[in-house]
């Protein structure tokens, strides 16, 4: 399935600006999106969930179009959505809180739903904890019971909004395998600030920086920015105005960095980028000299 | 057929949550009792003689204490769908196909019928005492139906829809003080004593005093005032299908602008 965006924008009232003149288009498959704190992550994924509508642009989703109701109502139908921050219903025990959100999908069958609901419980580690009440739960666990409620009724579009925020790596890891093990033809968007995620799970990535998208493409492509860049070297050696300063590792012998450098210093010995050095050089150049794959 | 899956399931656990929480029983426990002690004393409630005449009154006063507190306690019901106060749920909500209009009323529904168990409960219990010191079974049966349904329902649901609509206009606590301001002075203001223009012995009155008047042998004073009007001509059966008719219009009216409150706002 395949979703267009053009021209998105949206501002919020008192005229923040939190997209700004957004193209992207998405093919099947998982995106990462990635991008500082206030970026607009949420802000788009809200969008595409049709839960908020844009003050520009138009979205096209599956061919159906976001600013119509009936192109909204089409779009949930297939979508599983998992906003940023999800509280509970305290009184409702886990299998409960499924139960409901199952029937508002339209699940109608009661046998379907128990099943889906034991299933994904099982899926996301809570299979003991059906029967508590969610209010009784740790951060972690409501979020993986977020996690649930989002692959209800087998949806052809996912949304999740830094879904393994707050996850031990243990679950991390299984919701990375979760993800992968869905196969089928499905569109699958995942906001995080944790690119290890991405670099696990996404082929594709996309960068927003204060509203305006500035990276569009492969994985590898976002890491590419950084090849000839990123070197390692001793900490004692004065660092350039522009370096950034990726990692700091004490060894027995002195501490060394590893830095993404246009210049590097003398001593400065070139390593294999990561995702991570070549996020750090697409924001290093401002997001103006990457290439914005289409 | 989705949209009704989605607004079963939305009756079904937010009812099973309005039971579990405290609120609803906060303001329905002191409610029911203060109706019930009010009622075994008063000679115009418990003491009437005629078992059908005792049945509506008790409806009535049942109806004039419950039907604010069910207010109080179920005003959040719309808001909640627009701002919860827990993050994330109202959106998540919204991310449904289900329609929104659906999802109010459910929500509403829902605890309402939670909530009104224990008057329903109260009322049975007044329609076998009144069977077995000596009415028809049949009669007092059907007399307890009457109430129930256009009496006590009623009632509950205008206080309930306007205090529900009133939360999406101005802050919760200030929508349950009006709104129990407005339930006692479209139901009970006595002009003799404060003269000002009211809906108490009205067509308009939610109080049930027409159904009343007109079905379970109440005095024709609890529908009409004196000199009847054109507001509040005399108890006869149009006359009190009209005044049902009309409260039920009216908690329509509520929901149906209080959807579109919702809509402007998103
Ligand atoms: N409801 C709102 N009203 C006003 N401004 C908002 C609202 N929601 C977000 N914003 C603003 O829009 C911008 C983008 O916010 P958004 O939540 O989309 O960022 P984000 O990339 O998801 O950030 P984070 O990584 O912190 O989750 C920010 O400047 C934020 O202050
Ligand atoms: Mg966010």
């Amino acid at each position: 399935m395949q979703i267009t965006i053009e021209g998105l924008g949206k501002t919020y009232g008192k005229g923040r600006r939190a997209l700004d003149g957004v193209d992207l288009r998405l093919d099947s498959g998982m995106t990462g999106l990635l991008g500082a704190n206030g970026a607009g992550k949420t802000t788009l994924m809200r969008i595409l969930a049709g839960v908020l509508r844009p003050t520009a642009g138009r979205v096209l989703v599956g061919g159906h179009d976001l600013a119509t109701s009936a192109g909204r109502i089409a779009v949930k139908r297939m979508l599983g959505y998992l906003p940023q921050e999800l509280a509970v219903y305290p009184d409702l025990t886990a299998a409960e809180f499924l139960d409901y959100i199952a029937l508002l999908k339209g699940i109608d069958d009661r046998q379907a739903r128990r099943r889906q609901v034991e299933h994904l419980l099982g899926q996301v580690g809570l299979a003991d904890d059906a029967n508590r009440r969610a209010g009784t739960f740790s951060a972690g666990m409501r979020r993986r019971l977020g996690i649930a409620q989002t692959l209800l009724g087998d949806p052809r579009l996912i949304i999740v909004d830094e879904p393994t925020a707050g996850l031990d790596p243990q679950e991390r890891m299984r919701f990375r395998a979760l993800l992968a093990g869905l196969g089928g033809d499905r569109t699958v968007i995942l906001s995080t600030h944790i690119l290890d995620d991405v670099a696990q799970s996404c082929p594709r990535v996309a960068v927003l920086t204060a509203g305006r998208l500035v990276f569009a493409g492969t994985t590898e492509g976002l890491v590419g920015a950084a090849a000839g860049r990123t070197f390692v070297v001793d900490s004692r050696v004065p660092l350039g105005r522009d370096d950034v300063l990726v990692n700091a590792t004490a060894f027995a012998d002195g501490t060394r960095v590893r830095i993404v450098s246009t210049g590097p210093p003398p001593g400065a010995r070139p390593v294999p980028p990561t995702l991570e050095d070549g996020y750090v050089a697409l924001l290093q150049d401002g997001g103006v000299t990457a290439e914005v794959a289409r | 057929m989705a949209g009704m899956t989605a607004l079963a399931g939305t009756v079904v656990h937010e009812a099973r949550m309005a039971q579990r929480g405290r609120v609803l029983w906060l303001a329905m426990v002191p409610a029911v009792l203060l109706s019930f002690v009010l009622g075994l004393g008063s000679p115009v409630v418990g003491g009437l003689t005629d078992p059908v005449a005792r049945i509506g009154a008790w409806a009535m006063l049942l109806t004039t204490f419950c039907a604010p507190a069910l207010a109080v306690a179920l005003a959040d019901r719309f808001s909640r769908l627009l701002h919860s106060r827990r993050p994330g749920l109202a959106e998540l909500l919204e991310s449904t196909p289900g329609s929104g209009t659906l999802r109010m009323i459910g929500t509403l529904a829902g605890p309402l019928a939670v909530g009104l168990s224990p008057v329903a409960v109260v009322l049975a219990a007044v329609c076998v005492a009144a069977a077995v010191t000596g009415g028809a079974a049949g009669p007092v049966l059907g007399a307890g139906l009457v109430a129930l349904g256009t009496i006590v329902v009623p009632g509950a649901l205008v206080a309930t829809t306007i205090a529900a609509l009133l939360t999406l206009l101005v802050p919760v606590a200030a929508a349950r003080v009006v709104v129990v301001a407005l339930w006692f002075w479209s139901t009970h203001l006595n002009t003799e004593l404060l003269a000002v223009p009211t809906l108490a012995r009205t067509l308009f009155s939610p109080l049930g005093g027409y159904p009343a008047a007109a079905w379970l042998h109440a005095s024709p004073s609890w529908a009409s005032g004196s000199p009847p009007g054109i507001l509040s001509p005399p108890p006869t059966t149009p006359a009190a299908l009209l005044s049902v008719a009309l409260v039920l219009g009216a908690a329509a009216a509520f929901v149906a602008t209080a959807r579109a409150v919702a809509g402007l706002r998103a």
